[in-house]
């Protein structure tokens, strides 16, 4: 009896523990579940908001093409053809299709998109008592600080808090909780010397999630290895661990970095407001507890009860902060998205500061009376939690409605049943001609902007040229072009090349080349424009919305080409192609082909062009008959590494980024699939995965020398390297905020708007020089003219802007032609600008500038 | 950006504010009735408007115009009109419209009304849809009856509008319970039709009633107007919206802890009283034990 009582005892001191710590998850998220809304989560109402509303038509593709056996998806749905998830994360959209099979896409998608954000303040507290033996006190109030920086309304695009993941940035927040966890299981890892495989396999599911947290969790392990107590044993298992976790994110990311040289950077920074943009509201009793505590940590007392390891944890979480924060500083100088890192400084702080909090708070036992002292921390650790979350409680303000906006979706916006009333007009097929669409920021009341780019879903698959991932989409420069000639108000996202303005018959031609024959106009002015052009047919209306169909649309899927080709250099393609595309002289002159050899430029363009017959239309396959041997066919489907020429011929890209064919053989075949690289990635991802489970099934005794002992002493103990680390860390932040070219770009407009035009001069010439993507630097070099302009030194002006219209194809060359002409009455003919007047004419008709010319006098 | 009017922008403003008024001043002239509606937005969920939504009437014959002046659209705009045995008839619009844009009237049908008492305060209710698909619904009168010298006791109480008789039975006869049927947010859970649903206006007779009240005019818990029947006339009481009233219980969407900052506070206090207390308790207690050992 006494012996099963015994059993009892000892099953219940194993599962209370666990069934606590469950509850508190299951706590935790319910907060979050309930400030998003539980009926609204359910519904099958599909969800819209921010990016989410482009999203979901991948989500809801990704459900099939996932179980058939394709990670990585080809959409023609969208950008004439786009790799999902080469470039981005598939993680949350697996978690996300493998959900749908149970509750359908749409609250697939609601939950799937959430999941991460409702986890990650119990997967902190787990984590914590599990992983770093803290007391109570310290693991709730450090998942309390992760509670406060999910909740925290700062911001909604810089990513991780709900606003973010409302905005569509849940992929982001899948990486944070992988982050959070991956950081402490290295602590452990280094400190304990077990657990390695799990930092593994966390660090794998953080980059499998997103790459900013991969970048902060694997470079601020270098400074867990200067504070590891074996450094060389700790070497062994960092290499040991990130090894692994590269061979098992091999399948997809060891293709994605061969071929991250065809995306396209949009490196846009973002300038801050105050100093309050980087920190946040209801973080700050947050930071202050933490800093507190800090000082607290300097009494003996406090001191005495922090294990090395926790200790250790503290450091590396400040460490991975500051890392990160270097990370923000540096971001646009290194081409990578500042914003992206700073959510990582708030949330490793803020559990941090919580965990020392409750470190703090623990000590207190330790003083006397354990007993009543227990009862005293706990009722503290209590008080601390209630005012945490009340403040929390006063500052969340947005999330809820945004919530409710997003999650009762399409179906309940009456605007979007209006525009429901077009798709009969629009409806088609995967290969039907594309659909374009006006941007108008007025769609907001159809979800979001970006809804229209989720029209495949409601069209039968018909492709739109718009879509999500415009950085993987080779054309997207082009679309983004199209896309502004014929919007009032265009988007212009893509900060290395800046689309123009409204040009209705330059719009024609090009949808006819980018294979689009129909257009989804909303606003008067481009209604107006279209239907005065003459050029375009009305087939469907449900005011605001307007359905055009052009009206001399004569393009092919494939085709032999008949416009004269020019051979053009592989290097600098894309703008290039961009500035062919763009401008109307060579637009009409010629078709480039880059990296081709010159002989194909003498191919055989002119006379009568053979029809090609369609045989196959399938999504990772082409084909096509021909009879023009030996002649380039365009096939109007986006370049990519992956699409591979199966029968005798070669392939090139061209234009915007298609595939140009030249067959050897009647039948054109082209298949999507892996490159080299990637069937060698899906190599080492499948060893490393079976190497795992083998050391799963082995009881880890093939890796154990690698995880034996039990706690390290700090050998040396000596904390100067980490300290060096910290220095070197701060100089380089110092050094990457000072010389900013974005700072320096600012500080020129501040000089600029108090008139102080010399000055904006030295800033901007300054920028100029820094600033890396051309369209930027365009953009500094064209604001240097017009402050030495608006200085009075026009013939340095003039020579600027002169610098501007012969290396540049931007959005600044119609304007800079424009003040030239002006200039050169100004100068009295000293700049002889008949030939910018004429270039302005003929390449330009329709820009304002051109038309400004007139009054020149 | 704050805006910041110089001297010479001055004279533009009032040219423009005279425009307003030569737009607004034929509404006021020749017409039957007039009245602005406009509906507060603290009154509707906050997520549920994406603006103000305000209404211009004129009364014309047998032609009733609507004019939307607020900052956002209103969507499947319908009118409604008080008929004698409390039902809300709908009118007959001559120009529906999927969306009204601000600035865009709507005109309809006003037929020749009948002769019941009720009849003669010319009740209208306008419902309509917000951007995200949540039904509304705002009442006035184009011969508003005066505000009610005495009252009856009438607030939300667990989200159904309570009415206690009156005091004076004699003087407060009967009462109209006129107001929009709300569901809140609830349906736009679910696909929507964008059909109009009002049931009723009640009429509460004093003289068969004498236990309090409960109507319900769904979860978004609209403001009402009871019109009551006194031995001189109609007279109207106005009563809050429930989701506003002191102690109302907000927003919808807003969940039940978010609104619950003061008791956590008040719970955190306690606790670091309590907290404090025992280890100043067990400090001391424990300085005198290692004294006295």
């Amino acid at each position: 009896m006494s012996r099963g009582l015994h059993w009892v005892a000892s099953i219940a001191r194993g599962v209370l523990p666990f069934l606590a710590e469950l509850l508190i998850v299951f706590g935790f998220a319910a907060l979050i579940v309930s400030v998003l809304g539980l009926r609204f989560l359910n519904s099958s109402n599909w969800p819209t908001g921010g990016d989410a509303a482009s999203h979901l038509l991948y989500a809801w593709l990704y459900g099939d093409e996932l179980f058939s056996g394709r990670i990585i998806p080809w959409v023609p749905e969208v950008f004439a053809g786009m790799p999902f998830l080469s470039y981005y994360f598939p993680l949350p959209f697996i978690v996300i299709s493998t959900l749908s099979k149970v509750i359908g896409v749409a609250p697939a998608f609601k939950w799937g998109s959430f999941l991460a954000a409702m986890l990650l303040p119990g997967a902190v507290f787990v984590a914590g008592r599990r992983w770093l033996a803290l007391p109570w006190p310290a693991a709730i109030l450090g998942a309390l600080g992760a509670l406060a920086f999910v909740l925290h309304e700062q911001n909604s695009i810089w990513g991780g808090n709900l606003l973010s993941t409302l905005a569509g940035e849940f992929a982001y927040s899948y990486s944070l909780i992988f982050a959070a966890l991956a950081t402490i299981a290295w602590v452990r890892a280094l400190h304990v010397g077990r657990g390695w495989v799990v930092a593994a396999i966390l660090e794998a599911a953080c980059g499998f999630s997103h790459g900013f947290p991969l970048l902060v969790v694997v470079f601020s392990t270098a400074m867990l290895w200067l504070d590891a107590p074996d450094r060389r044993q700790a070497i062994r298992v960092l290499i040991a661990g990130h090894l692994l976790a590269f061979c098992l994110l091999a399948g997809w990311l060891w293709p994605m970095l061969e071929m991250h040289g065809i995306t396209i950077p949009n490196d846009a920074s973002f300038p801050l407001s105050s100093w309050q943009d980087l920190l946040p509201v209801t973080l700050r009793p947050v930071f202050a507890a933490g800093l507190v505590a800090l000082v607290l940590c300097d009494v003996p007392l406090v001191r005495s009860t922090i294990s090395t390891l926790q200790a250790g944890a503290l450091r590396h979480f400040f460490s991975s902060a500051g890392l990160a924060a270097l990370g923000f500083l540096a971001g646009d100088q290194l081409g990578l998205a500042d914003i992206r890192f700073f959510p990582l400084v708030w949330l490793f702080t803020a559990i941090a500061s919580g965990w020392m909090a409750g470190l703090a708070l623990s000590a207190l036992s330790s003083v006397a009376f354990p007993r009543v002292m227990g009862w005293a921390r706990a009722l503290l650790c209590a008080a601390a939690a209630l005012g945490l979350l009340s403040w929390i409680a006063t500052h969340v303000s947005a999330a809820p409605d945004w919530a409710l906006w997003n999650h009762a979706g399409l179906d309940s916006k009456p605007q979007w049943r209006n525009l429901t009333r077009t798709f009969p007009a629009m409806s088609g097929t995967l290969w039907s001609p594309r659909l374009v669409f006006e941007h108008d920021p007025a769609n907001n009341d159809i979800g979001s902007t970006r809804t229209l780019e989720a029209l495949p879903m409601f069209l039968g698959h018909r492709p739109v040229l718009e879509g999500l991932y415009m950085e993987s989409a080779l054309i997207s420069p082009a679309v983004y072009q199209l896309q502004s000639e014929l919007s009032a108000r265009p988007s212009s996202p893509l900060v290395r090349f800046p689309s123009g303005s409204l040009d209705v018959a330059f719009a024609a031609q090009h949808m006819n080349f980018l294979h689009a024959d129909t257009v989804l106009l909303r606003s008067a002015v481009a209604r107006q424009a279209v239907e005065s052009s003459g050029l375009f047919e009305k087939t469907a209306e449900s005011l605001p919305f307007a359905v055009y169909r052009l009206r001399h649309f004569d393009s092919q899927l494939a085709s032999v080409v008949s416009q004269p080709i020019r051979i053009r250099p592989e290097h600098d393609w894309m703008n290039d192609a961009f500035a062919w595309f763009r401008t109307r002289s060579r637009f009409s002159a010629y078709l480039p082909v880059y990296g081709a050899p010159e002989s194909l430029a003498n191919a055989q363009t002119a006379g009568a062009t053979p029809k090609v017959t369609v045989r196959v239309l399938d999504r990772y396959a082409l084909e096509f008959e021909t009879t023009a041997l030996g002649r380039p066919h365009l096939i109007k489907m986006a370049w990519h590494p992956r699409w591979h020429l199966r029968s005798r011929g070669e392939l090139f890209k061209a234009g915007p980024g298609f595939m140009l064919v030249v067959p050897e053989e009647p039948t054109i075949r082209l298949e999507y699939g892996h490159t080299a690289v990637g069937m060698l990635g899906i190599l080492a991802s499948g060893t490393a995965a079976l190497g795992l489970l083998v050391y799963i099934l082995l009881g880890r005794r093939l890796l154990a020398p690698l995880a034996a002992g039990p706690s390290l002493a700090r050998q040396g103990g000596s904390y100067l390297p980490l300290l060096a680390a910290w220095l070197v860390m701060v100089a380089a932040g110092l050094w990457y905020a000072t010389g900013a070219p974005e700072r320096v770009y600012s500080r020129a407009w501040e000089s600029m708007r108090a008139n102080r035009y010399a000055e904006a001069a030295a800033d901007f010439l300054l920028a100029y020089e820094r600033r890396r993507p051309q369209a930027k630097k365009e953009e500094a070099l064209f604001w240097l003219a017009k402050s030495s302009e608006l200085a009075g030194r026009f013939d340095e002006a003039a020579a600027r802007y002169r610098e501007l219209v012969e290396n540049y194809h931007g959005y600044w060359v119609p304007e800079s032609l424009y003040t030239l002409v002006v200039l050169d009455k100004v100068t009295a003919g000293k700049i002889r600008a008949e030939a910018y007047a004429v270039r302005l004419r003929e390449e330009y008709p329709n820009n304002q500038w051109a038309q400004k010319l007139d009054n020149v006098k | 950006m704050k805006s910041q009017m110089t001297k010479a922008e001055l004279p533009t403003l009032q040219m423009r504010v005279g425009r307003f008024r030569s737009r607004i001043k034929p509404l006021f002239r020749g017409a039957a009735a007039i009245l602005l509606l406009v509906l507060m937005p603290g009154l509707l969920p906050r997520a549920a408007l994406a603006g103000n939504i305000a209404y211009a009437f004129s009364l014309t014959g047998n032609e009733l115009t609507m004019t939307l002046q607020g900052d956002t659209s209103a969507y499947y705009p319908a009118a409604f009109r008080l008929a004698g045995d409390g039902a809300w008839e709908i009118l007959d619009s001559l120009g529906p419209l999927a969306e009204q844009t601000k600035g865009v009237a709507i005109r309809f049908r006003w037929p020749d009304q009948g002769t019941a008492p009720i009849e003669s305060v010319k009740g209208l209710m306008v419902r309509f849809f917000d951007q995200s698909g949540v039904e509304f619904g705002q009442v006035s009168f184009f011969a508003s009856p005066p505000a009610a010298a005495r009252t009856i006791k009438a607030a939300y109480v667990d989200g159904q509008l309570r009415l206690s008789p009156p005091d004076d039975p004699n003087w407060i006869r009967a009462t109209w319970v006129i107001s929009p049927f709300e569901e809140g947010i609830a349906p736009i859970a679910e696909p929507l039709s964008f059909v109009h649903r009002q049931p009723p206006a009640k009429r509460i007779d004093w003289g068969r009633v004498i236990t309090p009240m409960a109507i319900d005019n769904g979860a978004g818990q609209p403001s009402a107007i009871l019109l009551h029947e006194t031995p001189t006339g109609f007279e109207s009481q106005t009563v809050q919206g429930g989701r506003y009233q002191p102690g109302g219980p907000g927003a919808e969407q807003r969940t039940l802890w978010l609104n619950s900052a003061a008791r956590f506070r008040e719970a955190g206090l306690v606790s670091l009283i309590a907290g404090l207390t025992l280890a100043v308790f067990a400090l001391v207690k424990g300085r005198l034990r290692s004294k006295a050992s």
